[in-house]
């Protein structure tokens, strides 16, 4: 592709910093710095989406629901990942069955 | 720890056909409308209730277009009635109200292809409305409440435009964006000979992600594929380098203990790490056996040999180490090298 055939990092770096690229000791200082911040702790295949904001929906008896959160709390993918938990309490006439909506959640960025 | 993604998450990604309604230059399966066929729903049940039994709890569908494997609902069903994650990557231009409709309660997250800004994107795609379609069906995916993020193929030449994506991903509503330097195998091989990203390329592409996921931080995940050597070299057990265990406890681990990402080709093959993987390491074809004994074979004869190929893998990477550009591409240096050394079968009666 002819028309592409500077890096793209010359272009980025043409275009953010208007100076010339750095020299590899810069680059590798500027690179330290950036992983103080930000770490790229897995690396997946490509086309296979990291799995980590994961949001799933359950319906159970109200009277079960204290029950299946503390299983949830107590799940092994617990001890490695926040959970966020909503309950939503519904049913007419009397409040029968709860929603709970599980997160479990990891930042992958560092 | 074990491997590169973690052991949170054992996956199983299928390759059910190579139709697709394109022909991208960087296409690593190099799928094309003129290509026909697709596995049966019922060998992809009963291989999804085995890899299901053997720990895998996550199942990615890919392609082709997965949108156009007819059985695509049937087989997500079924990961979903194993209480498996779904993932559907997918160029997005078919995403309409049926489809839409269909994969609400089916999928945990869309993983949409998305090259660059719209003129490099169709360029890619060789299509000059493949950005405007996708977009436009982004629409119907919202609506129907669906997480979806976007996948951008980093080479050698497009990361001046991995900003410009990021702010389309954010105003879309993207969870995240996953950037994963090209793979040249496939039609890549020829058409985007030499293309690649090279390490350097990769440490200004690291510093990028940085850039972008402060400025979107709390809105988007940065997903960036590559290995870093220091976090490696202090522990191998993220590309399966570290000490073998007990061979003899091997046999008695599930297979997504010992290994994850699984890949099902089109027609049926199994291999680790990567589509196009060498076979030699492959673990059979479904068409002949069933996944469960292909494990259970895979296991005793070749996972020896597999863990010496990423030994060898590890040893090159931390020999290569240049300090100032620490990141490398582990699945194009792990997929070449399957190819280099072929693997002593039959080590373990």
């Amino acid at each position: 592709m002819a028309q592409e055939a500077a890096r793209g990092s010359a272009k980025l770096w043409d275009r953010v910093f208007e100076t010339d690229a750095p020299t590899d000791e810069k680059l590798g200082e500027a690179v330290a710095r950036g992983q103080e911040s930000y770490k790229v702790l897995r690396w997946w295949k490509y086309g296979q989406p990291a799995i980590d904001r994961v949001k799933t929906t359950l319906d159970v008896a109200t009277i079960d629901s204290g029950k299946v959160i503390q299983e949830i709390l107590g799940s092994a993918l617990g001890n490695r990942a926040n959970i966020i938990l909503e309950a939503f309490p519904y049913g007419l006439p009397k409040l029968d069955r709860t929603q709970v909506d599980v997160i479990f959640e990891r930042n992958v960025g560092g | 720890m074990q491997g590169p993604i973690g052991d949170d998450y054992r996956v199983l990604q299928i390759h059910p056909t190579l139709r697709c309604n394109l022909k991208c230059p960087h296409c690593y399966s190099s799928s094309s409308p003129e290509e026909a066929g697709e596995l049966s729903l019922d060998l992809l049940r009963q291989t999804l209730s085995d890899a299901s039994a053997e720990g895998y709890n996550a199942v990615g569908v890919s392609g082709g277009e997965p949108l156009m494997f007819s059985s695509l609902p049937g087989v997500l069903e079924h990961a979903r009635s194993l209480g498996m994650l779904t993932t559907v990557t997918t160029n997005g231009m078919l995403l309409d109200r049926k489809r839409v409709r269909q994969l609400g309660s089916l999928v945990n997250l869309i993983a949409i292809s998305l090259d660059g800004v719209e003129a490099s994107h169709n360029r890619m795609r060789g299509n000059p409305k493949a950005f405007e379609l996708m977009k436009r069906r982004l629409d119907l995916v919202r609506e129907a409440g669906i997480k979806f993020g976007f996948i951008f193929t980093l080479t050698l030449y497009n990361l001046d435009e991995l900003e410009e994506v990021a702010r389309f991903a954010v105003e879309q509503g993207a969870t995240s964006l996953q950037v994963h330097p090209l793979e040249e195998v496939g039609r890549a091989q020829s058409l985007l000979a030499n293309s690649s990203p090279d390490d350097l390329e990769l440490a200004y592409a690291f510093l990028e992600c940085a850039r972008i996921k402060q400025m979107y931080e709390g809105k988007l995940d940065i997903q960036f594929d590559v290995a870093d050597r220091n976090l490696v070299r202090e522990s191998p057990c993220r590309v399966y380098a570290d000490e073998l265990p007990n061979v003899d406890e091997l046999f008695e681990l599930p297979l997504g203990d010992l290994i994850s990402v699984l890949i099902v080709e089109s027609d049926g093959f199994v291999v680790p790490i990567q589509y196009g993987f060498s076979r030699a390491y492959g673990l059979g074809n479904l068409k002949e056996d069933s996944f469960r004994n292909h494990a259970a074979r895979w296991k005793r004869k070749v996972y020896p040999s597999f863990r010496r190929l990423c030994r060898t893998v590890f040893d090159q990477m931390v020999v290569d180490d240049n300090p100032n550009q620490p990141f490398t591409n582990w699945y194009g240096m792990i997929m070449q090298t399957s190819y280099q050394y072929q693997p002593l079968v039959n080590i373990v009666a």
